[in-house]
């Protein structure tokens, strides 16, 4: 019975902060429940969509055993790209970045489909001929169709792009390259980390201040933002982003949800997400296995990088702004929201509903603390206590904790939910002159 | 109280009384009568599972809840903490050591108990001439300055040694010490431990190594299954009636009727080198060395510590950082390992020699685990097939008889002999040609062992090519049709079963005098 | 191994030429300058500041024998105070200080008075009176102008009635606390005011401002009046309201009247009004150089605000050339 409490603690946490909304929420003159109103879960929603796209894309990268601390200003630069994209015709510094990014993204993604598509096709081939080996690509069908079939792709990206250059872009235009910006940058991220073999810490800090730098290089020493008016300076289609669909769900929040499911079947259902975790759980284990640890480590990066474009894009569709500080300080509510979810910080353990969960309960809470007026800097200390507490309560299993605080202690408690099967103890380290690490 | 003990000094330090401990309701331990007395060396056998640990435990005070009695010195005791067990004197030296590998010998030795200047500031003069009188009084030649992890692993043990003995540990318990060390050091440690001995200090040594136990112990218990089995004397014993109430048989297997290995060459290797990255340049740790296997045999590898055998194999899978040379073939072929990747896609399996921190993941469940390099052969248009995965961790239980509660169990709560057999599971499902062990039995009970060793000759029947690293002689010898015997990153010689035996292996790996290298054709 | 030294020593020849050349020609052109003043900018990141810099720099291309840099603290007072150090260090003539913050900058700024440097203080003050000169606008008066102009849409004195959203800027800056002392002190008289948010901070952003309004909208059912401590956080209410659909029924007031920000959404008819907060580098930098003229100045040289609203913005805007 505690075990399975103890699985389910988080949605049990979800559910008691929703609790405590509804009964302490202020009531309108109409007798309604302003917590529970419609306008203001959907509000809720909105409001977290934004951190929930980030904290999406941290999840697997943290899932890896690694950090990306540059989220905040990669959102940063792809809403001045978006704003600037929208509303100033002609190769400003975004369209320099973006155009070319696109026309690569294309060329990447359709020749790796192809690829895949025809990997695929030889593998099911194979499996009928009863052989159990690696299926090899040809030359033609494994490097060359491909190459082309990318050719074409990235051709028609800027065909597509290129006339929006001189005018200034349209819904489609910033939809499709602001993302491949984020992708881009991200991707940077997962090279240097790969290939210098540095710690994703230092690089990802080293990227978030050099990202500040070239946002506010692109918007111009003079511009603090760019303003976004929809229907004068820029295309009043890009009103969509912030809408309702079907007049009652907001667009932010189908993007969250969708990056979720998307995501989150990723990292369940392909190879690919497996080795994610594996990665994470026991990085050398992983690469003595074959997988190439660093071309996953990159992807995850990458992604990280395009969700925090796609945040970029929804942050100027709201607020009608890009600006060069716009995410500060969000890769820190992205990160507690992953933590709160249930994911480790060491890697290899946890989920993306977790994290779903763990941005909500931010989400609520904040809305809790605003819907009681509470001073703006006593939130900032209660949420900073709320993450400490759900954390200890995440990393301990409950029965760990109910025993801990039990006062007794001549004898402790006769059953011991923490003691696992004894764990092997033959095995010696090997390390000559290594570090020692006590027993299992 | 167990009879036929013979009196080696009056008195018992240490005695438990009906032992018994459970976890989540399986016991571990069953009604267990224990005797230890000053000044003798106490070895205490089993397989794995006997519950060896659990009783180390119990008496170093880590597990504090247990039933029955144990007493110090005739004092009914219940230890609540190691602290407190390390107060009356017991101290216990884990397998994996204790150390923290920045500082030095002597502030590893004082770690926590540092002398103070006023009770303030830490005495580094004291604390270092205080570790060099107690060095010297062991007669250990140690620079107490030296930092932990510039040591080697034998040496970092006499540091724990050092650091027991300096809290004035009457009882001294030893698990598994010499499983990483060379024979050199092995002497050294036994004619420590004989010295304590000599002092009073009463010895319980758990150990697999059966002729070890032979020369040092005073006295032997036998565990099985979590009951007490036997105790008595050395001089009572023999190695097969050790082997016999450890494990319920006699011996330690033999080789199968006719070993068939006359299949074609499946790897040839010509003039394989090896350099390593060093702050002063590079270092060469293999020097060109050649060798051929046939499908169906299996070629040893023998020699010391250090002396280039887990290279080979690292080499020949692709894992090693540093500069490779020399040619490597696959059916005739000329091929290039560059990673571990490319070492699957030919059909190449590696073992890893430390299975927990490079072969596994150990929260992950045992098909996840048996299923990891094939996850992408298996999977149908990005998506995992579940059933595949399911179907080959099944047949890896099933085939090489994982001891388990299923598939799903997460492979860090197996004991060692399960965990490796995952591990070759999860090769054995990529269809190698060419299967890599490196010390496949390390830290294996002797009952899995013999089940890994008919593994290994099954799966040279069925047409593996096998290379196998072991640095146990009696498996080497058992297990190899041919062993090539390395000598500082050298190739000495290559010996036939017949012609092969303990001294001629030694003789082979033993460092020598520059200049006298004649390597014999493989 | 002869032909490479000579290469080697005649490179090292060559950029050593270089280098001394370039620097000479550097304190060349330096010398044209008659005086060199230093500009320490709290941060460039706020639209307000950013024409700010731009007015500073405009009015510096009028003076050409003087030659003018500007750094930016980066909106953190530890950058800042390296900032100013720096510029101690490079002997400037004059220096013109807008502080992040008062405490942090005092400082660094009596470091600068005591090296013998005239010190302007811009904007903010800070926490010593030994400057030569502080230019700047009078926030508690703007805020007082703001809170009568409330009042007057409310109702008129003695009958003002009506709910108020106050949203703060950033609560750890004068200027906020001055703009809200000046506002309560005409709207406290009032009993038939209300006020509806306890201390909330947008901290001077249009995106915190517009997330704030959000919720208030949410729980309030009737809000007459938003005053924002500046433009863009008014922008950000009205942008809220107007997602909300309740833009008509609410009054935005405003404070910066920068000429293509809040005159322009004033204009627009988005903002209600909005109070001239001028900014003060221009003048600043017109009485730094009278002073090393040397000239007298005054200690205190107060801008004037202005009201903006639907009946003057045309006339402001013409005037500002728009």
């Amino acid at each position: 019975m505690l075990r399975l409490l103890s699985q389910t603690k988080l949605y049990w946490g979800l559910a008691l902060i929703f609790l405590i909304g509804v009964l302490t929420s202020p009531v309108s003159s109409k007798g309604n429940n302003i917590f529970l109103s419609y306008g203001n879960l959907l509000d809720v929603l909105r409001q977290v969509s934004i951190t929930g796209l980030i904290a999406t894309g941290m999840t697997a990268v943290i899932l890896t055993a690694g950090i990306d601390l540059s989220v905040g200003s990669l959102m940063a630069i792809c809403s001045v790209v978006c704003a600037m994209l929208l509303t100033m015709p002609g190769w400003t510094p975004s369209a320099v970045m973006g155009v070319p990014a696109f026309a690569l993204v294309a060329f990447i993604v359709v020749a790796a489909l192809v690829r895949f598509v025809f990997h695929n096709r030889a593998k099911l081939r194979a499996a009928a001929d009863g052989a159990a080996a690696d299926v090899a690509l040809d030359a033609t069908r494994g490097v060359v169709l491909p190459a082309v079939a990318g050719l074409v792709a990235a051709a028609a990206a800027l065909a597509f792009v290129l006339p929006q250059v001189s005018q200034t872009f349209g819904l489609w235009g910033v939809l499709l390259v602001v993302p491949c910006v984020g992708l881009m940058f991200g991707a940077i991220n997962g090279i240097i980390i790969v290939a210098g073999r540095l710690q994703p810490f230092i690089v990802t800090l080293a990227m978030m201040v050099t990202a500040l730098g070239v946002a506010r290089l692109t918007a111009g020493q003079n511009n603090a933002v760019i303003p976004v008016y929809t229907g004068s300076n820029a295309t009043a289609d890009f009103d969509v982003l912030r809408s309702l669909v079907f007049d009652f769900f907001p667009v932010p929040g189908l993007f969250f949800i969708a990056a979720v499911a998307i995501y989150g079947a990723v990292l369940r259902f392909t190879p690919f997400g497996r080795y994610v975790y594996a990665i994470g759980g026991n990085e050398e284990a992983a690469r003595l296995s074959g997988i190439d640890v660093g071309r996953v480590k990159i992807v995850t990066y990458a992604v990280s990088g395009m969700l925090a474009g796609i945040a970029g894009l929804l942050f100027v569709a709201q607020y009608r702004q890009g600006k060069p500080d716009a995410g500060s300080g969000l890769e820190l509510d992205a990160i507690a929201a992953v933590v709160i979810g249930g994911t480790s910080l060491m890697g290899g353990r946890g989920a993306l509903v977790g994290t779903f969960c763990g941005v909500l309960i931010f989400g609520l809470l904040s809305n809790l603390l605003q819907l009681h007026n509470i001073n703006s800097n006593l939130q900032l200390v209660l949420k900073g206590l709320i993450i400490v507490g759900t954390v200890l309560v995440q990393e301990r299993n409950l029965g760990e904790l109910l025993s801990n605080l039990r006062l007794s202690v001549r004898r402790p408690a006769p059953k011991e939910p923490a003691d696992q099967w004894p764990p092997s103890t033959e095995s010696p380290s090997r390390q000559l002159g290594g570090s020692a690490n006590g027993t299992s | 109280m167990p009879a036929d003990i013979e009196v080696r000094g009056p008195q018992v330090v240490l005695a438990g009384r009906g032992v018994s401990k459970s976890f989540l309701g399986v016991p571990a331990l069953r009604d267990v009568d224990f005797d230890l007395r000053a000044g003798e060396v106490h070895a205490l056998m089993g397989e794995n599972g006997a519950g060896k640990s659990t009783l180390m435990k119990i008496f170093s005070g880590v597990y504090p809840d247990y039933e029955g009695e144990v007493s110090v010195d005739g004092r009914p005791v219940r230890f609540a903490s190691v602290r407190e067990a390390q107060a009356a004197g017991v101290a216990i030296i884990h397998q994996e050591l204790n150390l923290v590998p920045e500082l030095n010998v002597a502030e590893n030795i004082f770690l926590g108990r540092e002398p103070l200047i006023g009770g303030l500031l830490v005495n580094r003069r004291k604390a270092i001439a205080e570790a060099t009188a107690l060095l010297g009084r062991l007669g250990i030649a140690l620079d107490p300055e030296a930092r932990i992890n510039t040591l080697r692993v034998g040496e970092q043990q006499l540091v724990e040694i050092a650091r027991a003995l300096s809290v004035s540990a009457r009882i001294l318990i030893m698990d598994e010490p010499t499983s990483a060390l060379s024979p050199a050091e092995c002497r050294r440690l036994f004619s420590i431990i004989r010295q304590l001995a000599d002092a009073g200090v009463a010895i319980i040594y758990i150990s697999h190594r059966i002729e070890e136990v032979m020369l040092l112990a005073d006295s032997v218990t036998v565990l099985r299954d979590g009951s007490h089995v036997v105790t008595a004397p050395i001089a009572s014993f023999t190695q097969e009636s050790i082997i016999a109430a450890m494990v319920g048989r006699a011996s330690l297997g033999t080789a199968p009727a006719a070993p068939d290995a006359g299949g074609p060459v499946v790897l040839s290797v010509r003039d394989l080198t090896l350099d390593a990255a060093t702050r002063k340049g590079w270092r060469r740790m293999l020097h060109g060395v050649s060798f051929d296997v046939r499908a169906g045999e299996i070629l040893g590898i023998g020699g010391l510590l250090g002396s280039g055998r887990t290279e080979i194999l690292e080499t020949l899978f692709g894992s090693t950082t540093g500069r490779r040379g020399g040619e490597i073939r696959i059916d005739g072929a000329p091929v290039s390992v560059g990673s571990p990747r490319d070492a699957r896609r030919l059909r190449l399996a590696l073992v890893t020699e430390d299975r927990k921190a490079k072969g596994l993941h150990l929260e992950a469940s045992i098909s996840d685990n048996v299923a990891l390099p094939s996850l992408a052969r298996l999977a149908r248009f990005g998506v995992r097939s579940f059933a595949g995965e399911a179907r080959i961790g099944q047949r890896a239980v099933d085939e090489l008889g994982v001891r388990c509660t299923g598939i799903a169990q997460p492979a860090g709560t197996l004991s060692g002999g399960n965990q490796q057999k995952v591990v070759i599971g999860k090769w054995l499902a990529t269809e190698p040609r060419v299967l890599l062990l490196d010390e496949p039995t390390r830290g294996i009970d002797v009952g899995a062992k013999q089940e890994i060793y008919d593994l290994v000759f099954r799966l040279a029947r069925e047409g593996l090519a096998i290379v196998l690293v072991s640095s146990e002689l009696p498996e080497l010898l058992l297990l190899a049709d041919r062993i090539l015997v390395m000598s500082e990153g050298r190739q000495q010689g290559v010996l036939d079963r017949a012609e092969a035996s303990e001294e001629a292996i030694m003789r082979l790996a033993a460092p020598r005098a520059r200049g006298a290298h004649a390597p014999k054709a493989a | 191994m002869e032909r490479r030294e000579l290469l080697k020593s005649a490179g090292a020849t060559v950029l050593a030429a270089s280098l001394v050349a370039g620097v000479w020609s550097a304190s060349a052109a330096a010398q044209d300058k008659k005086w060199t003043i230093g500009f320490s900018q709290a941060t460039t990141i706020e639209p307000w500041r950013a024409q700010f810099n731009k007015d500073i720099i405009a009015e510096a291309a009028n003076h050409p024998e003087v030659e003018l840099i500007i750094t930016d603290g980066e909106d953190r007072t530890e950058k800042q105070v390296a900032d100013v150090e720096n510029l101690i260090r490079q002997e400037v003539d004059a220096l013109l200080i807008s502080p992040k913050e008062s405490a942090g900058l005092t400082g660094v700024v009596e470091q600068a008075i005591d090296a013998g440097i005239p010190v302007f203080v811009l904007d903010r003050n800070v926490d010593t009176d030994r400057y030569t000169q502080f230019v700047g606008g009078d926030n508690a008066l703007i805020g007082r102008a703001a809170g009568a102009y409330a009042v007057e849409l409310l109702g008129g004195e003695g009958k003002a009635e009506g709910t108020v959203v106050e949203i703060w800027g950033g609560m750890g800056t004068q200027p906020a606390h001055d703009r809200h002392d000046g506002f309560h002190e005409l709207t406290d008289k009032e009993p038939g005011i209300t006020y509806l948010l306890d201390q909330q901070s947008g901290d001077w952003k249009q995106d915190q401002a517009y997330n704030i309004m959000a919720t208030a909208l949410r729980n309030h059912e009737d809000i007459d009046i938003v005053y924002g401590h500046n433009d863009p956080m008014a922008y950000g209410a009205y942008l809220a309201a107007k997602d909300a659909g309740r833009e008509a029924d609410i009054k935005f007031i405003g404070i910066d009247a920068l000429p293509n920000e809040g005159v322009m959404w004033v204009k627009n008819g988005e903002l209600t009004a909005t109070f001239l907060y001028a900014t003060p580098g221009a003048e600043g930098l017109r009485q730094a150089i009278k002073f090393l003229g040397g000239e007298e100045v005054e200690k205190t040289v107060t801008l004037d605000t202005e009201q903006v609203t639907a009946d003057n913005v045309d006339e402001v805007l013409k005037r500002y050339g728009l």
